[in-house]
């Protein structure tokens, strides 16, 4: 008998999963799980100027063997989905179709969701940010820790930990580049000046590792971490999808779809699924479920299950905006070669004088995501364009910013029923208040204004099309109240039994922190509570 | 014509396109190799003139190799999406994910003298490319669409 059948293998699916397997529960992960068949193989694990210089077969994985890689049209140079990382959005738009001229919709198929190219960032939640949930962050605070100590997580003592707190299980902090150190040590000799204005400058936590840890290595500083994983050392959700195999009480079944649940009169749940791109569906029977299949995703599960079509849900997204930008702290300084690819920096900044709603921005360098791609951002003739980006590469930053959303009446998804063999369709519709845009733009003026006080002058704001950030959340949102499409404190489904969500779908609102570490760590928790229901 | 002699016809115009582009962009010859990979991008990407001001600007450049710069100067404001641009651009990410070339392509370190005298220069050359190009364009693009 199966006790949890946990659908989805993303940061939420295997940190739910982890808890309920400790307590000896029989546990079934049904997943898609596309991986990269291809490149990954081909990557060498040299760092990058080497392979640059040396790697005969460099086109096959930077372009890729359809030249894939090659990105003409819209899609601009900030986009880090290289051909060994496609396979996170392969086959999600033939299965999980998204009608919508306002939201940009990555969804994942792949094994470990979108996590499987994420940035590493985890930043947990702050008190202020659970005020609308029914979960606060004395909740929260030892699942932070088991996902810290499951992951592996590597970071340092300055002002965002001042912010945020330290974690038990840091290890030391990623080396930054020459680059981000120019402008780490400006703030450092300015930083009364800045935190009086409200910006706090540090090294972000990353889930990646700085020594080895539970079987993975110690970050190379290759720069390759836009193309491979060599060294295993940026956490990835699939890595516990292997240590989780080690259970007896696990199994992993991938080639599933899963479509929709429904409850049995004898208190169980059936699970429908298709198995693979084809029509043959197959039927698993569970005590509880674990809904981790994305905050879309969960969401037509949820909404199909439940039979509500065309019933307008709500949906969040960070808004996202990137900065080319001149340090010019690096005019006549030598690049160093070795490096991450990783944000080297995280800025909040802090528009209230309460310190309530930060807004957080991330200091990138910029050189492996390759030149040519810099010659489309440019009106020039390409000849002079490359020479110029050439030299200003070593003085190059991209600045990221995310900001906070909340839900509103005009941002929100519904699902419409197909009525042939094609798949249902999700409209999303999304439109920020005036004063949302305002509120961004001013914001967004100050970060500007404190990164050409660190010597960071801005070329050009690029703020991307809703949804681009990647970060979604709120479809199936967490409620004090039982409402109908949303989830209690324990993450149960309202009007199921046995029903439960584990991803980005509970969280309402979003903040600007990077919502991933806080997605884990509830996860982390709905699987503990649902372990000790299930056993008690 | 017959339907081999314009496949063969296309083949030697994309193979012209792969060095010239080369030559433009890195003064530099091409191997066979990278001539077959600029022709399979083109082939994945579908890259063709499909418009008639997008078939004269790329048929007159590759006629008249001298006008790339220019062509390629005054596109990058009036016409962005120009296939020529386009085209180009496929040539510099071939050539720069080849251990031959990948040199020209990697960031350069400068003193602070040698930055701003290459910076200058460098759009001084672009200033004079563009101030060229738009009214070449504009005319190869009036005589189109004639």
């Amino acid at each position: 008998m199966i006790d949890v059948i946990i659908v989805g293998s993303g940061p939420g699916g295997v940190n739910a999963a982890f808890p309920l397997c400790e307590a000896g529960l029989n546990v079934l992960m049904l997943d898609f799980g596309n991986i990269d068949k291809k490149y990954r193989q081909l990557v060498p694990s040299e760092d990058f100027t080497k392979i640059r210089i040396a790697d005969n077969r460099q086109h096959r994985y930077f372009l890729g063997d359809e030249y894939e890689g090659i990105l003409l049209g819209n899609i601009r140079v900030g986009t880090k989905l290289t051909p060994p990382r496609l396979h996170v959005v392969a086959d999600s738009a033939e299965l999980m179709p998204v009608d919508s001229d306002t939201f940009v919709a990555n969804e994942s198929l792949a094994l470990g969701g979108l996590a499987d190219s994420w940035g590493a960032g985890v930043l947990p939640f702050r008190e202020e940010d659970f005020s609308d949930m029914p979960v606060s962050l004395c909740d929260l605070n030892q699942h932070y820790r088991n996902v810290a100590q499951r992951i592996g997580i590597s970071g340092g003592s300055d002002d965002l930990s001042f912010l945020f707190g330290e974690h038990d299980f840091m290890m030391p902090p990623l080396d930054i580049d020459s680059n981000a150190e120019k402008v780490f040590n400006r703030y450092k000799r300015l930083k009364r000046r800045f935190n009086d204005s409200g910006f706090f400058m540090g090294r972000a936590p990353l889930a990646v590792c700085s020594r080895p840890y539970r079987g993975r290595d110690a970050h190379q500083y290759h720069d390759m971490d836009y193309w491979a994983d060599t060294d295993s050392s940026v956490y990835r959700p699939r890595y516990t999808v292997e240590e989780l195999k080690r259970f007896s009480n696990f199994t992993y079944m991938n080639e599933r779809f899963v479509h929709s649940f429904k409850e049995r009169d004898d208190n169980l749940v059936d699970i429908t699924a298709g198995v693979g791109k084809g029509s043959r569906k197959e039927t698993y029977t569970a005590r509880a479920v674990v809904l981790s299949a994305g905050t879309m995703g969960s969401a037509r599960i949820a909404l199909r299950s439940l039979n509500k079509y065309d019933v307008r849900i709500p949906i969040l997204t960070n808004s996202y905006t990137y900065i080319p930008s001149i340090n010019i702290n690096m005019l006549g300084q030598t690049l160093r070669d070795r490096r991450s690819s990783h944000s080297q920096l995280s800025g909040m900044y802090f528009s209230d004088s309460s310190h309530r709603w930060p807004v957080l921005s991330n200091f990138f360098s910029y050189r492996s995501l390759l030149t040519f791609k810099l010659l489309k951002e440019s009106p020039l003739p390409q000849r002079e364009c490359l020479k110029i980006m050439r030299i200003l590469m070593p003085l190059f930053a991209i600045i990221t910013i995310f900001h906070r959303d909340s839900p509103s009446p005009y941002k929100y998804c519904v699902l419409h029923k197909s009525h042939d063999s094609a798949p249902d369709r999700l409209e999303i519709q999304y439109r920020m208040s005036d004063e949302e845009l305002r509120g961004i733009d001013a914001d967004e003026k100050a970060i500007k204004g404190f990164y050409r006080q660190l010597g960071c002058w801005p070329i050009k704001a690029i703020r991307r099309a809703p949804g681009s950030s990647i970060h979604y959340s709120g479809t199936l949102p967490m409620s004090r109240e039982e409402r109908e499409l949303t989830c209690n404190a324990e993450g149960r489904l309202y009007g199921t039994r046995s029903v439960y969500v584990a991803d980005g779908s509970v969280i309402s609102p979003l903040p600007s922190i990077v919502p991933t570490f806080t997605i884990m760590a509830i996860a982390d928790r709905t699987g503990k509570l649902l372990a000790q229901k299930l056993k008690s | 014509m017959t339907e081999n002699s314009v496949y063969h016809s296309k083949d030697d115009v994309l193979k012209k396109e792969a060095v010239l582009f080369a030559r433009y962009l890195l003064d530099c010859d091409l191997p066979r190799e990278m001539v077959d990979r600029y022709m399979c991008a083109n082939e994945q990407l579908g890259l063709r003139a499909l418009t008639a001001s997008d078939k004269s600007i790329l048929n007159f450049s590759v006629s008249y190799p001298w006008s790339i710069p220019f062509l390629d100067a005054g596109a990058g404001l009036l016409q962005p999406e120009a296939v020529l641009r386009k085209k180009i651009y496929t040539m510099a990410a071939v050539l720069e994910a080849s251990p031959r070339y990948s040199e020209s392509f990697l960031p350069e370190n400068l003193s602070t003298f040698m930055f701003f005298f290459r910076l200058i220069a460098s759009g001084l050359k672009a200033c004079i490319k563009v101030m060229i190009g738009i009214p070449m364009l504009m005319l190869i693009r009036k005589c189109a669409n004639d």
